[in-house]
Order: structure tokens, then sequence, then C-alpha cells
């Protein structure tokens, strides 16, 4: 039944000329049977006509008539308020374009940060079933240290100890020297043990995965590399499975191709290549290292349909054997957390931060538009008033100022998205490259529905106080007080709350903005105890089979030393590791770069 | 005009259901539906035109009259209405309640 009524309202707004058409045909055909019936009556044909129209009656008032039966009304009367509110707001294009300017600045302002929010806290991580992935860090309560990596005989024990988790892996990350193929450069590595691919559920591109074979003492090294740095470097050349290539002066031979839509969790780089833990130069030798050195980051996949309470008490069972055997252990546990939650971690709270202050900054553009269409309204209250003396309802005159307000607030939204597009565009960029699943920041189908719904709620928030005040007031005080120019004190009051609103919004944020700016000066104005102008810094990497001891790299350093001396314009240098105030250590993934930086503290003449 | 004491105005809603058993035979246009309505209450019962097509159209809406375009006595196009199957159940659910109620009222008039 509804189907159908909207199905013959659609056809009568549609069709609306030939069905008037048709209604004044049967109209006229009915006044012609009448006059006939007159004639025989023996009336001239005239005089028969002249009374047949008397006896019908009105013709618009049927046609009226007949035309509400068919329920067009509704739908005419709103195509009729979107074209009157587009004429209203092309009559006045200075007020058109400031109310715009501000919608789609707010707009497109929480629009951006909601991209980022989607991107970064609300889409699931890009692995398949991901509310099964945990993060399994070690803790000891009595000390407060929590989210701890593990050791390797802990680790070992947990792999081969559990029934809870169908895989389990751990990752970390630093820096190999690739050569061969090009020039000598520095590839992301991620050092992994066999089942890390099985864990995050990712197929490759080409060629396959680690086994646990290869993780075994003595076997091949092998490795696994990103597809772009497939394309980049080996020219996309399939060929290359199978084949070798040098890492650190070692062959490795390369058994797959991850696809470019897999991404490893903390440790995202473009230029990338996997391999397993025991052929690492670095992390192998750190295998036989004692149990209560803590330095594996591990996640899991838990099992389908065990709860989070049973992982944790068959953790607690291994936590406890593992105290036993290893009596430096006393005190820790493991646990679990949600990965997606551990790679949020630090970023949720600043995001949600940044998209309320959005939201404020939306407020008070929706208290200044609200103010703009208010002073606007006082000059209208003589035309709203006339309209209702001619008869309009206030149903009808606040739908068509909603209407109004709805078509200001869905313009605003459209440039406010494209706001967002440019905004995003260029905020990716300037984004920490820490920020967790950066790569998918962008403005796509729920981005789209946000900024639907958010112009649309834009719009009642700032239409409300304009319409209400345009409906409550009093025509025949409004038609009267017509010829003065004042306001009536409803409006005023209105607006001098707004103002008063927007004036304590703006002054949350200033404040919040300015104690941002002052804890950003103090940070840079914190003297580091060194004199920091005139000093460049440079970073060396050393192959690890190279230079594989200390004494190594003292050589090494001492050689550059002098070679750095006989510079010109050099007046002193300086080997460091780590530099002065350098990023040390990103909670247990540090970027465990075994490098050398030497720290030119070169005045210049 | 002036108006004819010896003619009633119909009663609200009563229209519909004359129409639908105006009907009930055969499809007509309009103005046959508003003629057999006079002729068959021997001219009591006057069908006010201007709401004759608004009433038309209202059934034709709901379902329980279809209009189709034809060839009229005259040779013109006209509009022919007919029953549909609810319209006819309609009809019947009318007729019921309009029998009802004029008994009841029969009877109160006898008994008052």
């Amino acid at each position: 039944m509804l189907w159908k009524d909207l199905g013959l309202r659609l056809r009568a707004l549609l069709f609306r000329r030939r069905m008037d058409e048709e209604l004044q045909e049967e109209l006229q055909f009915h006044i012609q049977m009448q006059a006939r019936k007159n004639r025989r009556v023996e009336m001239d044909p005239t005089e028969a006509m002249r009374l047949a129209q008397l006896q019908f009656g009105s013709c618009v008032c049927a046609t009226e008539e007949c035309r509400e039966q068919r329920g067009i009304s509704s739908i005419e009367i709103f195509a009729k308020d979107v074209r009157f509110a587009f004429r209203m707001l092309r009559k006045s294009p200075g007020f058109t374009a400031v109310a715009l300017l501000t919608l789609a600045l707010g707009i497109g302002a929480n629009t951006a940060i909601f991209s980022v929010v989607n991107a970064v806290l609300l889409r699931p991580l890009p692995y398949a079933n991901p509310g099964q992935l945990v993060f399994v860090p070690e803790a000891q309560p009595e000390a407060g240290i929590s989210g701890l990596g593990m050791s390797y005989p802990t680790f070992v024990e947990l792999r081969d100890g559990n029934r809870v988790f169908s895989a389990i892996a751990s990752l970390g990350g630093h820096a190999l020297v690739l050569t061969g193929y090009g020039e000598p450069s520095e590839v992301s590595t991620v050092v992994v043990t066999s089942e890390f691919f099985t864990v995050l559920a990712a197929q490759p591109l080409l060629g396959r995965v680690f086994i646990s074979e290869d993780s075994q003492r003595g076997a091949a090294p092998v490795v696994v590399l990103s597809e772009i740095l497939w394309r980049n470097r080996f020219g996309a050349d399939p060929g290359i499975v199978g084949r070798s290539i040098t890492l650190d002066m070692r062959p490795y031979n390369v058994i797959g191709i991850m696809p470019a839509s897999f991404h490893t969790p903390f440790l995202n780089q473009t230029n990338q290549v996997w391999i397993p833990l025991p052929q690492d130069p670095l992390f192998s030798v750190w295998m036989t290292r004692p149990p209560q050195e803590h330095w594996m980051a591990v996640i899991a996949r838990v099992r389908p349909g065990i709860s989070s309470a049973q992982v944790q008490a068959e953790l607690d069972t291994i936590s406890s054997r593992l105290a036993k055997e290893f009596p430096a252990e006393k005190g820790w546990a493991i646990r679990i957390e949600p990965l997606q939650q551990t790679i949020n971690g630090d970023v949720k709270l600043p995001l949600l931060l940044l998209l309320g202050a959005a939201g404020l900054v939306l407020l008070i553009a929706c208290a200044n538009v609200a103010n703009l269409l208010l002073s606007r309204a006082t000059s209208r209250s003589k035309e709203v008033a006339i309209r209702i003396a001619l008869g309009a309802g206030k149903r009808r005159i606040i739908c068509q100022l909603l209407t109004e307000c709805a078509i200001l607030g869905m313009l605003g939204g459209l440039v406010g998205t494209l706001v967002a597009y440019c905004a995003v565009a260029a905020l990716v960029p300037l984004l920490p490259p820490s920020l967790p699943k950066l790569h998918s920041i962008r403005v796509d189908g729920w981005v789209l529905v946000f900024a639907f719904v958010l112009s649309l709620a834009t719009s009642l928030v700032f239409g409300l106080a304009p319409v209400l005040s345009a409906a409550g007031s009093d025509s025949h005080k409004e038609l009267a007080e017509g010829a003065r120019a004042g306001e009536s004190a409803g409006p005023r009051r209105a607006r001098a709350f707004l103002a008063v609103g927007e004036t304590v919004l703006a002054m949350v944020l200033l404040t919040v903005a300015g104690l941002l700016m002052r804890s950003f000066a103090q940070l840079t104005s914190v003297n580091p105890g060194f004199e920091p102008n005139h000093v460049v810094k440079a970073m060396v990497s050393l192959p690890q089979f190279q230079y594989s001891t200390p004494k190594q790299w003292a050589a090494f350093s001492e050689e550059l030393m002098t070679r750095l001396q006989a510079q010109p314009g050099m007046q002193d240098s300086a080997v460091a590791g780590p530099l002065p105030i350098g990023l040390l250590h990103h909670r247990h993934l540090s970027d465990r770069r075994q490098s050398i930086a030497a720290g030119g503290n070169g005045r210049h003449r | 005009m002036a108006p004819d004491p010896s003619r009633l105005d119909l009663l609200q809603g009563t229209l519909d259901l004359l129409i639908l058993r105006a009907l009930r035979s055969q499809a007509m246009h309009g103005w046959a539906v508003s003629e057999r309505i006079q002729q068959i209450s021997q001219h009591v019962l006057q069908v006010n035109q201007g709401s004759l097509y608004p009433a038309l159209h209202r059934l034709e809406h709901r379902g329980w009259i279809k209009a189709e375009w034809g060839i009229s006595e005259l040779g013109r196009r006209a509009r022919f209405y007919s029953l549909t199957a609810s319209g006819r159940k309609q009809l019947e659910v009318e007729a019921e309640n309009w029998s009802k109620l004029s008994d009841a009222i029969a009877r109160v008039l006898r008994m008052a």
C-alpha cells in the first residue's frame, strides 16, 4: 500500500502537467454532457452551456480538490521551498558567502579530523579476524612495570606450552644495508619468528612465507621482500624469487614477496624486508640471553571461541611454571591486550582531543551563522508577518525556514568536504610517521556519511534560534511595528545569548591553544647543556659482519674522525651513540639500529 | 439556482458508497455516475459536481476504483471508472455499515 501510494505520488509529481490536462479534459467532458442534457429540455445551445457551467460550479475549486486528493502537495511544497531557499541565498550573496565560508571551515575541519579518527581508531586492523589478534607483553605489577617484551626462553616456553593461541610470533626491527642491484642502501628489516605471517593470516604476492624449518639453526638464510622494494629495487622481476640478495654482505635467498597491502604492525615501512630471527646478525645473538631480559615484542592470534579470561588463566599457569624454572622471573606475569589497543596506544587521547577542539570550532561557526540569520530575520520579520496575515500556517513558515537552513548547511557541508579533502592530502605528510595506519587515512564513504550527518545536524543547531524566533513573533505587532526598523526583545535576547556563548567557546579554545603553544615554546627553549648552533650531524650505519666488535667500531670512528678533521670549514668533530636528546626508545620496539652517529661539532670559521 | 426542498444534500461519507454502488455493474464516466445516482434516487439525492470528481480521484487513489480512457457516447474521449476487487469488498463493508446505521436510526425514530 505504501509503495503504491508512493508510486502514485511520484507519478503525480513527474507527470503533473499531463495529469492536469487530463483532469481538465475530464471536467470539460462533464460540462458538455450536462449541456447536451440541458439542450434536450429545449434550451438554446449557449444557454444550455452556461447553465451547465453554473450547475457544475467552480472548475478551479474542483481541480484544486482533485489535486489535493492525488496527494502531491507535500512533495510539491518541498520542491517549492527548496527553490525559494536558493532564490533567497542568491539574493543576498554577501550573507551567503560569509555563512558558507564559516560553515565550510567548521565542517571541513571536523571532517578532516574525523577521517584521521576513522582510519586510526574506528577502522579495524587490516588483517583477517582482527579481533583475535593480541599483543602479549610481560609485566611486573609489584614494581609497576607493564608493557615490556619477553626473553627468547620465555617466548619458547609460551609458544610450545600454550593451548590458547593458534599462532604466536615475535617481531623486532632495525636496518640492514642492501648491496648489489644499484646503490647500497639501508632497508627497514623486520626480524620475525617463523609464525609471524600465520598470526596475521597474510598471504604472499609471490613465492612463500616463512616455515618453521627456516628458523632452525643452520638453515639457509632466507628473506621476504615488500612489494614496493621489489618494484623499486628489482624492477618487479618475478625471477627474483629463488635468487639471493646481499644484506650486510651476507647472501639471503629470496623466498617471497609480500603485497603492498600488507602492513607490519608497529614497524610499517614501504621499503621493507622480513628475515627469520636466527638469521639476523643483531638479534640472533640475543636469543641466548636469560629470561630477565625483556626484548622481544610478541603478538599472537587467539583460537576462536576462547575468552580472554581463559587466555589469561593459561598465561598465569605458564608464568608460575616459568617462575619455578627461572627464579629471576618471579613476580613477572604474561598479559594480553587487544592488538588494536596497543597499536593505537598513545594516539587515542590526542586524536579525541583534536576532534573535540574541531567540534568547538564548529559550534562557534554555528553560533556565528545563527547570529547572521537572526540579524537577517529582523529584516525579514515583515515578510513573515505578511505571509502569516495572508493565511500561511506557522508550520509552513517553520518548514520553509528550516529548508533554507538545511540548504545552507548542505552547501556548507559540500564546500566543507572539499576543504577536508584538501586538508587530508596536506595533513598526512605532516603527521608523525609513528601514527598507526597512516597510509589508510583518506576521505572514504564513512567520512562522507559523517560529513552529511554533521551538515544536517549543524543546520538544525544554527537554524533553531532564528526559526523559533521567527515563528514565535506576533504577526499583528510585526505589521504594526513594520515601519519602525526596531528589533523586538526575543531575537535581541537570543543574539546576546549567542554572542556570550560564542565568546565563552572561543576563550576555551584560545586558552587550550595558548597552553599548548607555551608547552611547545618551553620545550624548544630548554637549555640542552650544549651550544646547538652551527652543529651538523650525520648518521653512519656499519654492516654487522664487517664491524661486529667494539674494537672495529672504534677503529672505524678514528679513521672517520681523522678524515673529517682534514676537511676545511670543520672546527671539531665527535662520534656519539646515541646523540644527545635523540629519539631513544619507542616503547619496547626501539629502532635498535646498530649505528655510529658522527656528531660533527664543526663551527664554520 | 434556488435550493429545491425535495432534494437532499448527501451526508458526509455517503458519496463514496453511492459511487461504488453505481459502478458495481458496469464501468462509466463521471457524468454518468452522477446521472445514475440521481435517476435511481428519483432525483432525491443531488450529487454536488464539485465534490464528485475529488471523490472519484480519492477512491482511485485508495485503489477501490480504477480509471481508463475510453470513447463515450458523444464520440469523445472520456475517463471510465470501474470497480476493482478491493473496491468490491469495500462496497460490501460500507453497504453493510450503512444498512445497520439506517436500521438503527429508523428504530430510534419509531420508538421515540
